[in-house]
């Protein structure tokens, strides 16, 4: 079995994904904030109306 | 959100950001077509502190800009401070004051009675806000933001999508 066939459920139960931007998102502000003093970088957070997950509600 | 999908934008602030969104207001679709909405942006400090706010939906290059002012006055900030906070504060107040002077020709230095009667657009009154309460953190401004500078009431409701 491969590394990533392993690891690919952790990168989905971790709440990243670009939805249909060239940006990875975290789903939770407060992982994001944990990621980002981690990585020691800063934090994007942006507010929106409507579902960022869907296009059609953002 | 149409600049987040620009590469040179994804790669810039895939470098320097971590990046997350939150839900804080709503919108109606009525006969297919979308009725209020917006978009913020925060750039922020790992701890929630807001180093500058882009009110609004922009262009690649506008938030490109940005992105890259916010990366540089935070490391010149980090680099005069010497891991004070305060004179961080103080540091990031003073970039906001010098581009609220530059590009919105005020000056906070000789604020007065006339303000009330100034016109600034949104980036204006985002500088402005910053230079009075530099490093505030997001929880204690965003309602300012989207309700007062952006015009949208924030609201934990779903979307509506009206019947036609």
């Amino acid at each position: 079995v491969a590394i990533e066939d392993l690891l690919e459920p952790l990168s989905h139960s971790s709440g990243c994904d670009s939805y249909g931007t060239a940006i990875k998102f975290w789903s939770r502000p407060a992982e994001a904030a944990r990621q980002a003093k981690q990585e020691g970088k800063l934090l994007l957070i942006l507010h929106v109306s409507g579902n960022f997950e869907d296009a059609k509600f953002t | 959100v149409n600049a987040l999908a620009n590469d040179e934008v994804g790669k810039y602030v895939s470098e320097h950001f971590v990046s997350t969104f939150q839900k804080v207001a709503t919108f109606r679709i009525a006969g297919g077509q979308k009725q209020g909405g917006n978009v913020a942006s925060y750039f922020c400090t790992p701890d929630n502190r807001v180093l500058h706010v882009v009110a609004g939906p922009v262009n690649a290059a506008t938030m490109l800009r940005e992105a890259r002012w916010v990366a540089e006055t935070n490391k010149l900030a980090e680099l005069n401070s010497a891991g004070d906070p305060a004179g961080s504060a103080e540091f990031v107040r003073r970039a906001h004051a010098d581009r609220l002077r530059r590009e919105h020709a005020l000056d906070v230095a000789a604020l007065d009675a006339r303000l009330g009667r100034r016109a600034l657009n949104n980036q204006g009154r985002v500088h402005l806000l910053l230079a009075a309460a530099p490093l505030v953190r997001v929880e204690q401004v965003y309602e300012l933001v989207f309700e007062k500078f952006l015009g949208e009431q924030v609201s934990t409701s779903p979307v509506v999508e009206a019947r036609q």
